[in-house]
């Protein structure tokens, strides 16, 4: 491929560094290796290679203890401090009265986190909830400063407890909202979930069962025409039923239907704060090349198609399902941001603070922070960072920027995977890091701001 | 969700869910006695060590005893347990990272039973694993499966089987996998 470098544009940030040039074309599909905080990337449709059905013959990386001279770095301005240590740490939200939700997810648990504004660490942790199925996703509902419930994402259902602002512990039982989101938990198993700011809808997203659908069924075309019909373009079958999509329901689980299909594993939803549009961060496939296809952060517009298994990024279709559905073809949706392929964007959140004790100059407010938790189907490790999406006026411009880097050790190595952030009462930006069984906290010094 | 809670009753939306909000059932009875005891070393170590200090016996019993090590690959070849559950269990809790075919994120374990740990040549594990000196007894993978990080913290092992009767499951289906 053509190498190209290209100054696009120098974007306005208080507190980043003076940025060159955004990087294009096979320049931006970089690895660790040119990582930096501001390094600023923008992938398209135009720039990705053919597919590569050769396997890079490469596995997740060895996560190792933190090496004496491992450093995590950060834009000028930006500190960062260990804020708590967890076990598992995976999404994390931060309910209206500042508490500081996350799921330990391979534990069964839900832990509370609290902290004074502006402290560097938590200084409390308590358990809300334990004895859940690989709980996910965490929403508190209705919207505003009295949420009555907060919904958790299990692998394979929604439930919801009873809240009052201030609880660190359930304060009753668990009533069921959705009993079974799939036929069963293969695949991909974590699921988020988001309500409309208006309170009537329920977003919730559920990741594929398989890579790329090797064991779904063929159907003939008319008959796969005519589930499109009752199911929404593009809808998966089978074991894969509700699954590579996102589902709309009401908060109480009812009206059930598929609000964005082909959406491989959608594994954070957001709600972007201008537009109220419902967002996803997606890990796209592997096995067909280490630049293809690339991850995405997009809204997920009712009704589209995003192409999973047979096509991606528009009518590129999937050479594991050669033939199948040219009647798909044109009806794929592009993604709005590409991330590196492999980059495995996990947790997102759009950056909301508007004061406080650590909160970011004011060019971060409207962006979005993107948790890259890392590749393994790729020769060059890639990802284990935190990126931000940059939006101007609610619109993304399709740039993504490094933020926090610094987890990897060397190709075989890491010490640190990122996979939830959340934006704190204080301004401060939350990760959390399954890998170091950490969660992070950056603020901005008072200078920065 | 159905098999790790086997025997739930059904329910519907709105009502408390048996399953939700307490702890999973801690293992009781002779799972618990097994979590006691070193057997993750010496996995037959307890039917000879009662004959310990009586001359010929105790010979007897430790020739037993090395024996039954030497024997341990083909011994544990069929652990008790449901293959056929476990075949379920692991079909949908482990393929998406060991794909039957390899290739996966982790590692083929077609003949993992009696395997050392980290030992698949061209696979990268975790330092952790790699240096745990462990060999994949039908109770060290049971121990490992109860949580990996518990037996060999810094495993990039994340899966968790909370469930006792699935672990024997999945253990049993695991011996039917041959290299």
């Amino acid at each position: 491929m053509q190498l190209k470098t290209v100054a696009v544009v120098a974007l306005a940030c208080g507190a980043g560094p003076a940025l060159a040039a955004t990087l294009t074309g096979s320049a931006a599909m970089g690895d660790y290796k040119s990582d930096a905080p501001g390094v600023t990337r923008k992938i398209t449709v135009a720039d990705i290679p053919p597919p590569m059905m050769a396997h890079p013959g490469v596995a997740p990386p060895a996560v190792v203890g933190r090496p004496a001279d491992a450093k995590l770095s950060l834009p000028p301005g930006f500190t960062v401090s260990e804020f708590a240590s967890l076990e598992g740490p995976r999404q994390i939200r931060v309910a209206p009265g500042g508490d500081i939700f996350v799921a330990e997810t391979d534990r069964g648990r839900i832990r509370v986190l609290r902290a004074p504004d502006g402290a560097a660490k938590a200084a409390s942790t308590d358990t809300f909830a334990e004895g859940l199925d690989r709980p996910f996703g965490i929403a508190f509902y209705p919207a505003g400063p009295n949420p009555q419930w907060v919904y958790i994402a299990n692998a394979n259902s929604v439930v919801r407890y009873p809240y009052r602002p201030g609880d660190v512990k359930a304060r009753g039982d668990a009533q069921v909202i959705v009993a079974k989101l799939a036929a069963n938990t293969k695949g991909h198993t974590t699921r988020d979930i988001a309500f409309s700011p208006d309170g009537r809808r329920m977003f919730v997203s559920v990741g594929s069962g398989s890579n790329v659908a090797e064991s779904m069924s063929k159907k003939p075309l008319d008959e796969a025409k005519a589930w499109d019909a009752a199911h929404g373009p593009g809808a998966t079958w089978g074991e894969e039923t509700d699954r590579a999509d996102v589902l709309v329901m009401d908060p109480e689980g009812k009206g059930r239907k598929v609000w964005a299909a082909g959406i491989r594993n959608c594994v954070s939803l957001a709600i972007q704060p201008v537009t109220n549009d419902i967002w996803c961060a997606t890990n796209e496939r592997d096995m067909l090349g280490d630049n293809l296809p690339p991850d995405y952060v997009t809204t997920a517009r009712e009704g589209a198609f995003y192409g999973w298994p047979w096509y991606y990024l528009g009518g590129h279709e999937d050479p594991r399902h050669k033939g199948e559905r040219p009647d798909l073809a044109g009806k794929v949706t592009v993604p709005d941001v590409l991330i590196q392929a492999h980059s495995a964007p996990l947790g997102m959140a759009f950056y909301t603070a508007r004061g406080g004790a650590a909160a970011f100059p004011a060019a971060y407010r409207g962006d979005a922070f993107v948790a890259l938790h890392g590749s393994w189907n790729r020769a060059v490790r890639t990802g284990y960072k935190v990126v931000r999406i940059i939006l101007e006026n609610g619109v993304p411009t399709g740039e993504y920027q490094d933020f926090l880097v610094g987890f990897v050790v060397d190709n075989k190595s890491v010490w640190g995977r990122p996979v939830g952030v959340a934006v704190a009462r204080d301004g401060a930006l939350l990760v959390t890091d399954d890998g170091g069984d950490k969660v992070w906290r950056v603020a901005a010094a008072p200078r920065a701001r | 969700m159905t098999r790790r809670w086997a025997g739930a009753p059904q329910h519907s939306a709105g009502a408390p869910h048996p399953a939700f909000g307490r702890t999973p059932p801690t293992p009781t009875g002779r799972e618990a006695r097994c979590e006691r005891r070193p057997s993750f070393l010496f996995p037959h170590w307890g039917k000879y060590r009662r004959s310990r200090g009586r001359g010929l016996q105790r010979s007897v019993a430790f020739a037993a005893f090395a024996a039954s090590l030497l024997a341990a690959g083909s011994a544990l070849a069929q652990p008790p347990g449901d293959a056929a559950n476990g075949a379920s269990v692991f079909d949908d809790r482990c393929t998406l990272c060991h794909a039957p075919d390899g290739g996966g994120q982790g590692p083929s374990l077609k003949g993992v039973v009696g395997r050392k740990a980290g030992s698949l040549a061209g696979f990268h594990y975790s330092p952790a694993l790699a240096g745990s000196n462990l060999t994949w007894t039908a109770a060290n993978l049971d121990r490992f499966l109860a949580g990996p990080s518990d037996l060999v913290p810094g495993t990039a092992m994340r899966v968790i089987l909370a469930n006792p009767a699935d672990r024997r499951d999945v253990v049993a289906y695991l011996a039917t996998l041959k290299p």
